[in-house]
């Protein structure tokens, strides 16, 4: 196992610049996620740090040596693909042996390392049948049992729960995290599903348009997203955002929207007369009658363990609160909402940056219990 | 409620009288594309003076004289001289006497055919064998000029070989390779690449990229992963592309005559000259066209579970 560390690296197709500057370290053993949109250059950056792709320019480092322009076959690195790239000519058993022969390693070895994953797996009883007649979720299986085989210094996944059925890529989620764990295994993951990443990674990095918008813990990235594009990527449903246009001064910690004043922790700096948007998670928001933040109901879903209660407020914008299901609400009625200054991001609109405010200086695991005490 | 309507048969499932439509339609076109080849096999068992009866007949008893007259050459003898020989040993120098005539020598048929299976299997190694390794190379890597290269590829089937006979044929005397089995393998070989490249380019654009990616993560390197993941998974195209390139270069005609006239004479310019007394030996043609079936057939059928998955291709998503 090994630490890899990726330094400004750069890939530009013809016309296409798929990965801008990116710099990042993945620890020794880290569950590494690489979020986004599709063509967002996750799966681009796994692969040229998988060696399938060049890089236009940047740096490498898989452990202290530089694989920036290695071959694959080089790199003693992983990779489990989308569509899982098992060899349909091939059984179960070879499937797995398959990188081992490479290696030139003895036959009773490779059987031993083969039946090893597979007990690791639980597809021992499969060995020997065709790839053909598996289950997807088999398959996904194989296809981790001849990455982990190799015993390969770091793991690559590209969407590997891409191809399974939702119930299935549940309990995936559990077993792949729960064997990395295991394993304790430098693991780079991509995927365009929140909650897969949420679920397991250590640290995140979401992308957007070959740009690492933000890196950081989960809980990091979904309390304190830096960019409007991270708060509103992550969540279901995503944070709301109320555009107004005010300037604000150092340590001020209410915004003016129409009547209302709302509240903000201390803003760090002087902040001059421009678009601003309040980011506040559909989670947190409240309705209350005593409320001078008016807005009329327009819509309600009820989930079954929640509601969300779409909101058109009197300046226009439109809010979603997520709400106990014993709130009631019905279209067309007048509510008032209130926020948590602590639950609030606030953004240049125009630059798409968070803007620094008291709360970033209290440390995550302190709003960690907070948030625990309050549920 | 639907009463009268029978929902009991699937919309999508033809009826049974479709059905039976359909087997009719294949049952006439079988018919007609078996009627010439039976008529063949018949030949090949009938007596010359069968063969070209009025009218044809159809109830005959079946003689070996065709293959005889097929693998051997006859000559005429006095009556004196054939008393004067020993019993006859075999049933073709059986045959001979009764026209009073001896076996000579075997004819040029073996050779001829053994030219045939040489040039034949030869070319379509050839052809399939950089076939595939130029549509893997159009299929993965990024070529200059690839669009131009292959419609250039393409276009060399726009007109019928035949008719750059000549260039060739004054080439091939300047080069030495007239009347040569390396000449003939090269010349079908030519003809045959560029369709084993466009059919095998399709074959190849269908194997997920993945599969070679997988194992040049895995340690191999990309010619290792070529030979180990792309070739099995091409071996339907490549049955299906072996296949079309053979019967070409089995049948092919018009080369053989201009090309060759002895050494590398293929099957296809001897079976119709094989002369018999008084005109053509219709039975001895028929037979050498019988057998001239065999190769192909043997091929076919041993491939068959290949070939009609790979002329489908496409069709269905694997």
């Amino acid at each position: 196992m090994a630490e890899i560390r990726v330094q400004n690296l750069h890939k530009a197709f013809a016309e296409f610049t798929a990965v801008k500057d990116s710099t990042f370290t993945v620890n020794d053993g880290e569950f590494f996620c690489l979020l986004g949109p599709s063509g967002c250059g996750k799966t681009t950056t796994l692969r040229m740090i998988a060696g399938l792709e060049l890089p236009t320019s940047g740096e490498i480092y898989l452990g202290r040596e530089n694989v920036t322009f290695k071959r694959a076959s080089a790199r003693d690195i992983a990779f489990v693909f989308q569509m899982f790239a098992l060899y349909p000519h091939m059984t179960v058993r070879q499937n797995i042996a398959f990188p081992l022969v490479s290696q030139g390693m003895p036959r009773a070895e490779i059987r031993e390392r083969v039946a090893q994953a597979a007990k690791t797996l639980h597809i021992t009883a499969m060995l020997d049948q065709s790839v053909s007649g598996l289950t997807s979720g088999d398959r996904q299986r194989v296809a981790l049992g001849r990455a982990i085989v190799r015993q390969p210094m770091a793991f690559m996944m590209d969407e590997p729960l891409g191809a399974l059925d939702t119930e299935f890529r549940e309990i995936m989620c559990a077993e792949l995290r729960a064997l990395h764990d295991r394993l304790s295994a430098t693991t780079v993951y991509v995927t365009h599903d929140q909650r897969e990443a949420m679920s397991m990674a250590d640290k995140i990095a979401i992308m957007n348009q070959g740009v690492i918008e933000q890196l950081g813990a989960p809980q990091e990235i979904y309390e304190r997203p830096a960019t409007v594009f991270v708060a509103d990527f992550m969540g279901s449903p995503s944070m709301n955002f109320i555009p107004t246009t005010a300037a604000l001064a150092r340590g001020e910690t209410t915004l003016n929207i129409g009547t209302a004043k709302l509240p903000l922790s201390a803003v760090c700096d002087d902040v001059s007369t421009r678009s601003l948007l309040y980011g506040v998670r559909p989670e947190h928001v409240r309705l209350t009658d005593d409320s001078v933040f008016r807005a009329e109901v327009v819509g309600v879903e009820y989930l079954g363990n929640c509601q969300i209660i779409t909101l058109n407020t009197a300046a226009g914008s439109t809010v979603r609160a997520k709400v106990d299901v014993g709130v009631h609400a019905a279209r067309g009625d007048q509510v008032g909402l209130t926020f948590d200054a602590g639950e609030v991001t606030l953004f240049d609109q125009a630059s798409g940056r968070a803007i620094p405010t008291a709360r970033d200086d209290v440390p995550m695991s302190l709003v960690g219990t907070r948030v625990a005490a309050h549920g | 409620m639907s009463q009268g309507i029978s929902t009991a048969h699937s919309v999508v499932e033809p009826t049974s009288g479709t059905r039976w439509f359909a087997g009719v339609v294949v049952a006439l076109y079988a018919l007609v594309t078996i009627i010439p080849l039976a008529w063949i096999i018949m030949t090949g068992f009938k007596t010359p003076a069968d063969a070209i009866s009025y009218p044809p007949k159809v109830v005959f008893s079946p003689s070996v004289e065709g293959y005889c007259n097929l693998f051997t050459t006859r000559s005429r003898q006095t009556p004196e001289y054939i008393a004067s020989l020993p019993p006859a040993n075999g049933t073709c120098e059986q045959i001979a006497r009764e026209q009073k005539m001896v076996v000579a020598g075997p004819s040029n048929f073996v050779p001829r055919f053994t030219n045939s299976l040489i040039i034949a299997f030869g070319s379509t190694l050839l052809s399939v064998g950089f076939g595939v390794m130029a549509a893997y190379a159009f299929s993965r890597f990024k070529v200059p000029l690839k669009d131009d290269l292959l419609f250039f590829i393409l276009s060399t089937r726009m007109m019928p070989p035949i008719a750059v006979a000549i260039p060739i044929y004054l080439m091939y005397r300047e080069l030495g390779l007239s009347d040569t089995r390396l000449g003939m393998i090269l010349l079908y070989s030519a003809v045959n690449v560029s369709l084993a490249v466009w059919l095998l380019k399709g074959f190849i654009d269908e194997i997920p990229r993945e599969y070679e990616e997988a194992a040049m993560v895995d340690g191999y390197t990309r010619l290792q992963a070529f030979r180990k993941v792309v070739l099995p998974q091409a071996t339907t195209g490549i049955v299906a592309t072996a296949i079309f390139c053979l019967i070409f270069a089995w049948n092919e005609y018009a080369f053989a005559v201009l090309l060759t006239s002895g050494e590398a004479q293929t099957a296809p310019p001897f079976i119709p000259i094989i002369i018999g007394e008084g005109g053509m030996d219709w039975p001895a043609v028929a037979a050498g066209t019988t057998l001239f079936l065999v190769p192909i057939l043997i091929f076919t059928v041993l491939l068959r579970k290949h070939l009609l998955r790979g002329i489908t291709f496409g069709a269905v998503r694997k």
